[in-house]
């Protein structure tokens, strides 16, 4: 095989690889948000910025403690087994080593962070954490979620589509309504 | 010039007429100036793409959520699309033009980065910048051999390094991270037909730089339950740099070339006059040392291929030359390493390592002195001066004791130089 052949053979491996690895991250995110499950996740605020990948909201989730009887180590892959309260909000119930028997909806998760420990509870990072913006929306977006979290009737929450351990943050609802939406409202009441 | 003198001498000769001279003049001339402006446009291309590309980038950081998913996708895919078509051009048309080598792997080196950053956020996929970073390196490692692209291969060594001190860093007792050195390997083969094929380049200049830095960075990884361990591995691969840098690859060029030889240099001396401190020993030996797995542990056996490196590299540069052409920095490392565990165990071996610096210091500025090379005579004074600094700091000496100290080695740079300069004067005379 001639060096120019064997170049181009190169060059189309290459091709391939690059254009298959953001296509397989697309792959498995658009699975989940066409056929997982819906989950609303309550949310607490904060607010970074990451020059690389744009502007985010932080979310911080109120219900984020999940039991764990058996030994749990920094750095174990663990299933951790959802259900839903009387008012249709997630929360973490069960933390396993192993996959759930039952037809439970279930996160997959490694434990990166540090295991706080209560009893025979821990504290779980959830990984759904950030929710892209565009730059001027994100920071009224972020006034606007702490506003919302300090009123006595909260309602925002996260929502997630969750199927076989795999999650994607789909939306965040400020009072019911997609951040985006009440962000524009306001922008559109200040004329901006 | 000499071709001038050449074509002189042949037209004195009678060998070519008038006319054919200046005709060659004029060619070579002509050659000279394409030469120049193409580096020219090299240097504007590689500077065009980077700006181009860092351009995009900051694009990616303004969301787009006004655009559907699928629209927001097309466009997370196009730079990519684009710098794939302008590499496929370069291969087929323009191959021998540095500038369109160089500009289309730095577009696209940009453009994979965009596109992952880009589909994280449409998708607000978590995950850590360090696992970002390593697919980005990844999927960019091709183009160095494929274009080939030594820029790419910077960016490349820039990358790794950036995600090697990501991942678990000065550790906490967790499990050793060897994908820096894994991914280091990727490089090599091009840093090798660098030095083999463009050895003066700027482009091998540049892989002289960023390489021992990154190195040199990245050594503190391996320190895990044993760091104090890692003092005499710097010590060692510093003094592998320093053989590297005065090797005969580097023979006669500019000191600054490559940074073997001052990161070998100052990063030795560095660390010999910190432990003239009995600070740093008191310090060093409060975290009472842990026998425990020392024989197998990480840096014991990082220290370990490290010295064998270096008394190799040792005793092939000193293996046919006297003893009295031996540099101080070539044995340094030996000492060292000698005092440094023997100092685990005896107080009195900061007054040997104050010692073996001024020998380091009296023996440079010896060694310059016969050279006449100012240069390094005033280093080994520089040498000494320092190590002075640094005891006035540490002890209690009065004022006076110390002025009179400062006039001493004050009067003893101004004669040094003074005697070296008259033995030049006086041997231009005779």
């Amino acid at each position: 095989m001639g060096k120019g052949k064997a170049i181009w053979i190169l060059f189309a491996l290459m091709v391939i690889a690059q254009l298959a690895i953001p296509a397989l991250m697309i792959k498995g995110q658009e699975d989940v948000l066409q056929n997982g499950k819906e989950f609303k996740f309550n949310t607490e605020p904060v607010d970074p910025y990451d020059l690389m990948r744009g502007k985010y909201v932080t979310l911080r989730f109120s219900e984020n403690r999940a039991r764990a009887t058996t030994e749990i180590q920094k750095g174990d892959l663990v299933y951790i087994t959802i259900g839903k309260d009387d008012q249709g909000y997630a929360f973490l119930k069960d933390v396993l080593k192993e996959l759930p028997l039952s037809e439970e909806d279930y996160l997959e998760l490694t434990l990166n962070n540090y295991i706080n420990r209560h009893n025979d509870s821990i504290d779980v990072h959830l990984p759904f954490d950030r929710f892209y913006m565009e730059e001027s929306k994100a920071e009224l977006a972020e006034d606007l979620y702490r506003e919302s979290i300090q009123s006595v009737q909260n309602e925002s929450c996260a929502v997630v589509m969750i199927k076989d351990g795999q999650a994607v943050l789909k939306d965040i609802l400020i009072d019911g309504v997609p951040i985006k939406e009440a962000v524009e409202a306001i922008q559109a009441e200040i004329g901006e | 010039m000499s071709l001038r003198q050449d074509i002189t001498e042949l037209l004195s000769e009678g060998v070519i007429d008038e006319r054919t001279a200046s005709d060659i003049h004029r060619y070579f001339a002509s050659k000279t100036g394409s030469r120049k402006e193409e580096r020219l446009y090299s240097v504007f291309g590689i500077i065009g793409s980077l700006l181009v590309g860092l351009g995009i980038i900051l694009i990616v950081a303004h969301n787009w959520d006004n655009l559907g998913r699928s629209i927001r996708t097309f466009f997370a895919f196009l730079p990519l699309l684009i710098g794939q078509v302008a590499v496929g051009y370069t291969l087929a048309r323009q191959k021998e033009s540095t500038a369109w080598r160089e500009g289309s792997a730095i577009f696209i080196f940009l453009a994979i980065g965009t596109s992952i950053s880009l589909v994280s956020q449409i998708y607000n996929i978590p995950g850590n910048i360090s696992s970002f970073v390593v697919t980005w390196m990844l999927l960019a490692l091709p183009l160095v051999y494929l274009i080939p692209s030594s820029m790419v291969s910077l960016l490349y060594l820039v990358g790794i390094t950036y995600f090697g001190t990501q991942t678990d860093y000065l550790g906490n007792g967790r499990e050793l991270d060897l994908r820096y050195w894994a991914l280091l390997i990727g490089i090599i083969p091009h840093y090798s037909s660098l030095i083999a094929e463009r050895p003066v380049g700027n482009f091998a200049g540049l892989h002289h730089w960023l390489i021992p830095i990154s190195l040199t960075i990245m050594l503190g990884s391996f320190a895990q339950q044993h760091e104090i361990v890692m003092f005499p591995a710097f010590v060692c691969l510093f003094a592998i740099f320093y053989f590297i840098g005065t090797s005969s690859h580097f023979k006669g060029r500019h000191p600054l070339a490559n940074a073997y030889l001052p990161i070998g240099a100052l990063g030795t001396i560095g660390i010999l006059m910190a432990f003239t401190f009995r600070g740093m020993w008191k310090e060093v030996l409060s975290d009472s040392i842990n026998m425990d797995g020392l024989i197998l542990a990480p840096e014991t056996m990082l220290l370990t291929i490290l010295l064998v490196i270096a008394v190799i590299l040792f005793v092939k540069r000193n293996r046919n030359r006297p003893p009295a052409e031996m540099r101080p920095l070539e044995v340094v490392f030996l000492l060292f390493t000698l005092l440094f565990f023997i100092g685990l165990t005896s107080s009195l071996v900061v007054i040997a390592m104050n010692f073996l610096v001024l020998i380091i210091g009296i023996l440079t500025i010896r060694y310059g002195a016969i050279r006449d090379h100012l240069g390094i005579l005033n280093y080994g004074l520089l040498v000494i001066t320092v190590l002075i600094i640094c005891r006035f700091v540490d002890t209690d000496l009065s004022f006076v004791a110390r002025g009179i100290m400062f006039v001493i080695v004050g009067l003893g740079f101004f004669l040094t130089n003074y005697l070296t300069l008259k033995k030049r004067k006086s041997h231009g005379q005779g």
